[in-house]
């Protein structure tokens, strides 16, 4: 019997190492035989073999074909309808943006200033900036078997070829074991499914069965053959996969040369700047990391597993710079500038102190960033609000917290449920809990139980497909009918609770009589294990996600079950607003800053708050800054973020007072509509939450700036550490643009630069003396020492900022003011003097 | 000399008000009366009416934009220079319009 099923091929980047290996993993304990056919190529493919479906060249788009024959073909086939439909569709790297044209690098206008001789551009595909000693790699392909070498017996080159790949095997596990990064572990455990691939040994030994070829030749030919097809491959996201075979042959090659894992032939001595035609990702991960500040390749491809690694360390890469190599030799000193996305060969000593002032201005962010990384959230008034991440594994959860989350706001359980053949066993999932509660080391854990519906990829459930899946039988609403696989979570979670403090939290919830559901399967739980003696003594508190806007009337009923909510923004939105995030017609429908969504958060958090129950918040809306007055001034526990969001936060948190927050709310919530909730925070952010004209940090009095350029790059930097702008390079260039007017240099050493500027978040005055006089093009045609710089806001009409502007430029002409500036050494006193004389 | 006079620079935060200033000590030094209007981003500011212009004796832009409301000055003999020339050489610019 054989049963079939077509479908058009869904993934954007199409049929490649990852999706592959999904699709063998999901084949692989079925009976069946299943042939994936191709039906625009013509290739058919094993779907048990990750190699055999990477060379049918599926592309997005392409019409395809599962034919399932044998015993289990039609629970086969079930199984991959439903994934097809569900799972499959997340399981793909998110595209990443298109490389910045070659050649049209923006260079910021002091880096121009600096002249660097001769520079080649290239595609930013990991920024930053890196300098040291170029390291010219020659290039690359499997490395040639030695050429006289005899084949013996093919029975024995095939052992040789076999033991080599449980070498390799064994290599990559332990890589894989050890491995703390999440994206260096994906790739290598691709390669490790390529490496026992069912094709690849077939070929090799269809190639050493053929006549006369040591296993090395074979392993060397079938390399060439799987990357000859891959590169032939009409999606360049397949054109790259040929990388990660070469990556596994030359493995192989070089344990059948008795060599260790990737030999490391290179060692690098000190900071050295990579360059290569292209790199695999073994190469990299093989480079000592401490020494490699930046890499140069070739090819432009973002999408290859050498580039995703990269990107994963932080390591500065340009592409697309195919003469590189021949340009540049080995231990001559070049600079990586993967901001603009320029090369400079040359190090000319203009060039060099430009870089050196661009280094020391990033070191002084990076510790900026780092003092209240590890302190508490607390606004400027003295309010303390928790601060937490939003993650899906341990893995996660350890950066999250070096990244200075306070405690993990939303620990998603899915990840361990989906795509696999069936529920995760009571061990794993303790495993994987335990390690949780280790890296928190005692900060708190919202463990989510598992929110699966029938749009998910979890076949093992039989969820049938619903007409409408969001509002559906999913979330809570599941787990009278899983019961067992509830109890299976909560044990686990219990037992990973002697390692530290873990909460559960149960999602979709509607109504008390679920929560109390819960709770009862947990008591059963907890006394599951202690009949089985097995340790759980820590309490563990239940709490209730809030996103279904039915609570907001229950909430006295569910504070006697739940110790704690976390508000999830996202769905309680669409369910407010009837509104599909996703839908683009409708979309701006769900919003968040509308005074209706207000006035049920409000609601929500003064009920909770009645019963004393702690109240977070872990939905999108807490990564929209123009919002954060809101959180505040609602008056949460919590809000938990995303990763990359913590230090912006916890520093904007820093700067905004928390009484002028819940006046703001308020008037938000008395508004009409969306748009005077928008124009109550701008007028906010133009009074009461907004930041001082002046303070002492952008009073500097000591710069060893040397050329009008490097002054006005330094004060770009200073607004950029004191969080006033996030553009230095666009508002370096709009002062630059007002210099060319006449310059701002009026004489007696003083100049006043000045720009109106779209990319400031507030109002400033910074002040810059210099240890020597810098030529300004001043009117009386005498250097300057004492700058003074106006940056304003373009969208503000801020009359109060602008009269004091005014006030302070008139005072500059006056020679009392101008010797008190000259004489004053002091940056706080400055400041002071300064503050008094404007706002007299 | 009784003079009236207009300051406006092309962004209206700095120069305007500066060169206003620079005016006022100057012709106040060499014995002058005079009132400066500022233009600037906070709009007109200290304007000059009708009975004003119409009083004095010289009317001086120190300008590098378009006067707002210059139909006002309709009649009157108007001498205009750049806004750094004021700031440079106020008794120079002021000497101009004896």
């Amino acid at each position: 019997m054989r049963l079939e099923h077509s479908f058009i091929f869904p993934l954007p980047n199409g049929l490649h190492a990852r999706p592959a290996t999904r699709l063998q993993e999901l084949a692989n304990p079925f009976q069946a035989d299943i042939r994936f056919l191709n039906r625009r190529s013509g290739r058919e493919a094993d779907a048990k073999s990750v190699l055999s479906l990477v060379s049918a060249d599926v592309k997005h788009g392409d019409p395809c074909l599962l034919a399932f024959t044998g015993p289990e073909a039609d629970a086969a086939r079930d199984a991959f309808i439903a994934f097809l439909a569900g799972g499959f569709l997340r399981c793909d790297e998110p595209l990443v943006p298109a490389p910045a044209p070659v050649g049209s690098a923006f260079l910021p206008r002091s880096l121009r200033q600096a002249q660097p001789e001769d520079w080649l551009g290239g595609a930013i595909l990991c920024p930053g900036i890196g300098w040291g000693k170029a390291l010219v790699f020659g290039g690359l392909g499997p490395a040639p078997a030695p050429q006289n070498q005899t084949a013996g017996e093919p029975r024995k080159e095939v052992e040789e070829f076999r033991r080599a790949v449980e070498s390799v095997s064994a290599d990559l596990d332990r890589a894989i074991s050890q491995s703390a990064n999440p994206q260096a572990r994906g790739v290598l455990q691709a390669h490790r499914a390529m490496l026992r691939d069912s094709a690849l040994a077939a070929k090799v030994e269809a190639l050493i069965a053929e006549g006369s070829t040591t296993a090395a030749q074979a392993i060397v030919a079938a390399g060439e053959f799987f990357s000859a097809t891959l590169r032939a491959a009409e999606s360049l996201y397949l054109r790259e996969r040929a990388l990660d075979i070469s990556d596994v042959c030359h493995r192989l090659l070089a344990a059948i040369g008795g060599q260790a894992a990737t030999a490391a032939t290179v060692s690098l001595r000190g900071p050295t700047v990579c360059v290569a035609p292209n790199l695999t990702p073994g190469q990299l991960l093989a480079l000592d990391r401490r020494y490699l500040q930046a890499l140069v390749l070739g090819e432009a491809g973002a999408t290859s597993h050498t580039i995703i690694l990269a990107r994963s360390f932080g390591i500065p890469t340009l592409g697309g710079v195919p003469e590189a190599p021949q340009r540049l030799s080995s231990g001559q000193e070049v600079i990586v500038d993967a901001n603009c996305g320029i090369l400079i060969p040359r190090v000319s000593p203009s060039v060099a102190r430009h870089y050196q002032r661009e280094q020391h201005a990033a070191e002084l962010r990076q510790a900026r960033w780092q003092t209240f990384q590890h302190q508490p959230a607390v606004t400027s008034d003295g309010r303390r609000i928790e601060v937490g991440a939003n993650v899906a594994s341990a893995d996660e959860a350890a950066r999250a917290f070096q990244s200075g989350a306070e405690g993990i706001g939303l620990f998603r359980t899915e990840m361990l449920f989906l795509d696999r053949a069936c529920a995760p066993s009571e061990e794993e999932q303790t495993a994987v809990y335990s390690a949780l509660a280790q890296a928190a080391a005692g900060r708190s854990v919202i463990v989510r139980l598992f929110d699966i519906g029938g749009d998910k990829p979890a076949p093992y459930l039989g969820l049938p497909q619903e007409k409408n899946p969001f509002l559906g039988h999913r979330g809570v609403r599941l787990y009278s009918d899983f019961a067992g696989l509830v109890k299976t979570q909560l044990r686990a979670i219990l037992r990973a609770a002697v390692h530290g403090p873990l909460k559960i939290m149960v999602p979709m919830i509607s109504r008390a009589e679920e929560m109390r559901a819960v709770k009862a399967l947990l008591a059963e739980a907890r006394e599951e294990l202690v009949a089985g003696a097995i340790r759980c003594e820590r309490p563990v508190e239940l709490g209730a996600m809030l996103e279904i806007p039915a609570v907001a009337f229950a909430m006295p009923e569910l504070c006697r079950d739940a110790d704690f909510f976390s508000i999830g923004t996202n769905d309680l939105a669409q369910y407010f607003f009837a509104a599909d995030r996703d839908n683009p017609k409708v979309a701006p429908m769900h919003s968040p800053a509308h005074p209706a969504f207000l006035r049920l958060l409000k609601q929500l958090v003064v009920q909770a708050h009645a019963q004393n129950r702690w109240v977070g918040l872990c939905g999108g809306m807490a990564e929209i800054p123009a919002l954060l007055p809101i959180l505040l001034g609602l008056g949460l526990d919590e809000i938990s973020l995303s990763i990359p969001r913590l230090g912006p936060t916890k520093g904007a948190i820093r700067q905004l007072p928390d009484a002028a927050c819940r006046v703001v709310l308020n008037q938000a919530l008395s508004s009409a509509t969306e748009a005077e909730v928008g124009r109550c925070l701008q007028a906010f952010r133009a009074g009461p939450g907004g930041m001082p004209l002046l303070i002492p940090q952008l009073v500097m009095l000591d710069s060893d700036a040397r050329t009008k350029g490097e002054v006005i790059r330094e004060l770009v930097h200073a607004l950029q550490l004191e969080s006033r702008t996030s553009q230095p390079d666009l508002v370096e260039e709009e002062i630059w643009l007002r210099e060319e007017s006449y310059s701002t240099g009026f004489g007696r050493g003083f100049a006043i630069p000045h720009c109106q500027s779209e990319h400031l978040s507030a109002n400033t005055l910074a002040v810059l003396k210099t240890r020597e006089p810098i030529d300004w093009g001043s009117l009386d045609n005498q250097p300057v020492r004492n700058v003074l710089l106006l940056a304003i806001r373009k969208d503000q009409a801020d009359r109060e900022h602008l009269k004091v502007l005014a006030r302070l430029s008139r005072l500059l002409m006056r020679d009392e003011f101008q010797d008190r500036l000259r004489t004053e050494t002091n940056s706080e006193s400055l400041a002071v003097f300064i503050q008094e004389s404007i706002y007299e | 000399m009784n003079i009236v006079a207009v300051t406006a620079c092309p962004t209206g935060i700095a120069h305007t008000y500066m060169a206003a200033e620079a005016l006022e000590k100057t012709a106040k030094k060499l014995g002058h009366q005079i009132k400066v209007e500022t233009q600037g981003a906070m709009g007109i500011e200290n304007e000059l009416s009708p009975a004003d212009i119409q009083a004095a004796d010289a009317v001086l832009f120190a300008v590098d934009i378009e006067v707002e409301q210059r139909e006002r000055f309709q009649g009157k003999k108007v001498i205009q220079v750049p806004v750094q020339q004021a700031l440079k050489d106020p008794q120079g610019v002021l000497a101009k319009l004896a």
